[in-house]
């Protein structure tokens, strides 16, 4: 949606800085245009959010000789936009941001690649996932849902958006606590959020922070899905220590096309951990729920690669219509 | 409360908010005018110059931009049957016939004083009710979203004119263009035949601009020989009169509750308000063959609804911090950037934010009036502008609103494709407001039903044992019966009548 205005902006700038500045030293020093950051969801979401926290902060903080631009392409559960990275020319100047989403698209076959396909440039961070119910429901407990679902199965009910990590998890949830439960497609998170406060469905996945946003709306946290217990949350329990080993985590990925040149990758790291060394940067990803520690691209291939091959088993569940 | 209010409201009237405040709301307006842009585009487009504005200044200068856009879309749609946002789509169907008419400055009239009274009932209940509603939302699930969809097709299906045949014909086409996709029930694609660009379906918005726009820019080309008869406002006022209000008072109240209702539930989207208020006005009307030939009821329902959706909208977003519309959305996102945590707590931690919008949303309401009324003459002038410089421009527009929407040259395609489309179906007599309905509301329709069948097991006992969904079947069911059983009882009465007269 932006790019149009967005992009005669950068234009002008640019032009503005090639008209004050003599480039100096090397010819092809990178960035010498700006780069554009393709969001595969729409404006105004969580996932554009912090893409424009970056955009902001690279600016501010001139940190990039260049602007970053962000270019939203909505659609498909975000494989329009993935693609669109993925097909990019291999230059560094286009990038993109995504989520595990990457790899259960991949996995429910709406797209034929999955993070194998790019190259990743790194995580700004990963928000802590856990189930809530609604605080005077039938449910108050992670033991309680499990019990209810060994006593009859399907008897849990669980918001979710079909084919994506909100819907993985909890099935990765009952298919390790030896359970069933009833998967219900809602939607995004507002509808989720309204799904369960309605007491249409049972259970959903949100991140702590949505756990203190809507506490007082009635929403009750149950468990988190992280090693340790949340800070913010001390007193609600990991999904370990319930008996289900089960971690997940919702990590903000960067992504370039495959073959960009190695040292542009190296720049555009160096960039964003300069960016999250900013005090403002950090307190603005934490009001999205992030937990801004840059994590590098080894890391985070290994995780998603867990994700890969816990999920995949999962696939014929998830397509299967409930009976 | 009050007095926050008027602290509020105070403070908008203020000359540094109410300069943000105009300029959104103009600034609306003009985008809201023009086929293909859009209030979303403007304020995204402006958010991050918001950045380095004040936090409330910012919200401010985007609530009436929501404001303005959501309202400058009659002018387009009465003056050149081009709805300039999806939300006036129906108000093209009454105030184009009854501008052709002669009447363009009645027409214009009457749809800016209906957005201004749906505005400020949908405020009324913004400041008084805002809470309640917004919990009694929740209890709205899949089955009454269903039951509420079916109640909306059954009063819409009214709107289509002449052979009943193409009506149903259009509707048909009209969910076959829904079809293709990532279904959200299952997660799978469906019949995309392989192309990746047809991944995410057909979106509302360049199917809107193709349909109704590009169809009308094809038609007015190939008659660009043919002089126009000239179209005056001539001097009649544009302004609403007090008999109006007590003429459509009772259209309008309904209306705007209908609009502010609709508001509330995530998901649903302005147009939809305006086309169940057109749909109930009808059915209610003494006149209802009107409808769709310059009906002053259907505009007045058109656009406070529209209007009184905005509203609505707003609510689940202070109260919640759960967009009612993807417009509210973006005001969500530019919270969260301006280090403002929307959610239920935010009346209690940005008591002063809270009101300082709501009280933006109300002057921006009489701003827009004011604004619009003022301007209409001036503006009412684009129906004499030649064609030969109108259609290039708003072709321009089309071109660059479709593309903006997701970055993408496949969406200015569908806008011409359906373009074509538009215009053939309009040279073969089958009504576009059917074909429209059909594609918006299907989807909702399927998603709903299956959400709420993969809620239940795959049993329909609920539909009957939830009251809401329960009445809202009842009311479908009726006004599906009402028709066939109307003119059998006639017949009876008659034929009572006539054995009256001849037993002796």
């Amino acid at each position: 949606m932006m790019s149009f205005g967005k992009t005669i902006l950068a234009a002008m700038s640019a032009a503005a800085a090639m008209a004050f500045v003599a480039p100096s030293g090397a010819a092809a020093a990178y960035p010498e245009k700006p780069i554009r950051i393709i969001v595969p969801t729409g404006a105004g979401g969580a996932m554009d959010g912090i893409a424009r926290i970056f955009e902001r902060a690279f600016e501010e903080h001139k940190i990039l000789p260049q602007r970053m631009v962000v270019v939203n392409m909505d659609g498909a559960g975000g494989t329009i936009g993935t693609r669109a990275i993925k097909d990019a020319p291999p230059d560094g100047y286009t990038i993109g941001l995504w989520h595990n989403g990457l790899v259960t698209s991949a996995a429910m076959g709406v797209t034929d690649f999955d993070h194998s396909a790019f190259t990743i440039i790194g995580s700004t961070g990963f928000a802590v996932m856990g189930l809530a119910v609604k605080a005077d429901g039938p449910i108050d407990s992670f033991k309680k849902m499990i019990e209810m679902s060994k006593a009859q199965a399907n008897s849990v009910k669980v918001a979710v958006n079909i084919g994506l990590p909100v819907h993985f998890i909890p099935l990765t949830v009952a298919s390790k606590a030896g359970v069933e439960m009833r998967m219900v497609q809602v939607g995004g998170g507002a509808k989720r959020l309204a799904s369960v406060l309605g007491g249409h469905t049972d259970v959903a996945l949100f991140s702590v922070q949505e756990f203190l946003k809507y506490e007082p709306s009635g929403l009750k946290p149950i468990n988190v899905f992280s090693k340790e217990r949340a800070p913010l949350v001390p007193d609600v329990p990991t999904a370990v220590e319930m008996g289900v080993d089960v971690q997940a985590t919702d990590s903000r990925i960067w992504l370039a096309p495959k073959d960009v040149p190695p040292d542009r990758i190296a720049y555009l790291v160096e960039a964003f951990k300069t960016a999250m060394s900013k005090p403002d940067v950090k307190e603005r990803l934490e009001g999205f729920g992030i937990n801004s520690n840059f994590i590098d691209p080894v890391t985070l291939t290994e995780e998603l690669d867990r994700t890969r091959a816990e999920v995949v088993p999962l696939v014929a569940k998830a397509r299967a219509l409930p009976q | 409360m009050t007095l926050d209010l008027l602290d509020a409201l105070v403070f908008v009237l203020t000359p540094v908010p109410l300069f943000w405040l105009l300029l959104g709301v103009t600034a609306g307006i003009f985008v809201g005018a023009i086929p293909g842009l859009s209030g979303g585009m403007l304020i995204v487009l402006v958010m991050p110059l918001t950045f380095y504005m004040d936090s409330t200044f910012a919200l401010v200068l985007m609530i009436g931009i929501y404001v303005g856009s959501v309202s400058g879309g009659l002018i387009s749609a009465t003056l050149l049957r081009m709805p300039g946002t999806p939300s006036s789509i129906m108000t093209t169907f009454d105030g184009y016939p009854m501008a052709r008419d002669g009447k363009p400055g009645r027409a214009l009239g009457l749809g800016i004083g209906s957005s201004l009274v749906g505005g400020l009932i949908a405020g009324i209940f913004l400041v008084v009710l805002s809470p309640p509603l917004s919990r009694w939302a929740t209890t709205f699930g899949p089955w009454e979203y269903f039951a509420l969809v079916v109640m909306a097709l059954v009063l819409i299906a009214a709107i289509s004119q002449g052979s009943m045949i193409k009506g149903l014909l259009a509707g048909i086409l009209g969910v076959a263009v829904a079809m293709p996709g990532l279904n959200e029930s299952d997660g799978q694609l469906r019949l995309t035949l392989g192309f990746h660009a047809l991944d995410n379906g057909f979106d509302l918005l360049p199917v809107l601009l193709g349909v109704f726009v590009m169809s009308q820019i094809i038609k007015d080309a190939l008659e660009i020989e043919k002089r126009a008869i000239p179209l005056t406002l001539g001097s009649a006022p544009v302004w609403m009169r007090l008999a109006d209000l007590r003429r459509h008072g009772m259209n309008m109240l309904r209306s705007s509750v209908i609009g502010t209702w609709i508001g509330i539930l995530p998901g649903v989207g302005a147009s939809i308000s305006s086309m169940v208020a057109y749909g109930v006005a009808r059915s209610v009307s003494k006149h209802p063959e009107e409808f769709g030939t310059g009906s002053e009821e259907g505009i007045v329902a058109s656009e406070t609804a529209n209007n009184a959706n905005v509203g609505g909208a707003l609510i689940p977003l202070v109260t919640m911090g759960i967009p009612g519309s993807p417009m509210d959305a973006f005001l969500l996102g530019a919270l969260i950037l301006h280090n403002i945590q929307p959610g239920p707590l935010l009346f209690q931690t940005n008591k002063a934010l809270v009101w300082a919008m709501i009280a933006a949303y109300l002057i921006g309401n009489v701003a827009m009036f004011l604004i619009m009324t003022l301007s209409v003459r001036w503006v009412g002038r684009l129906i004499n502008v030649h064609r030969a410089y109108l259609l290039p421009a708003i072709f321009f527009f089309c071109v660059i609103g479709a593309f903006a929407l997701s970055n993408r040259m496949f969406d200015v395609w569908v806008v011409i494709g359906f373009g074509v489309v538009g215009f053939a179906l309009e040279r073969a007599n089958i009504p576009l407001g059917p074909f429209v309905i059909g594609f918006v509301l299907s989807r909702i329709l399927e998603g709903q039903l299956r959400s709420a069948l993969m809620s239940s097991g795959g049993s329909l006992d609920e539909l009957f044992t939830r009251p809401i969904a329960l009445t809202f079947l009842v009311v479908s069911l009726a006004m599906l019966a009402y028709p066939l059983i109307d003119p059998w009882r006639r017949r009876l009465r008659n034929h009572a009548q006539v054995k009256q007269r001849r037993s002796p």
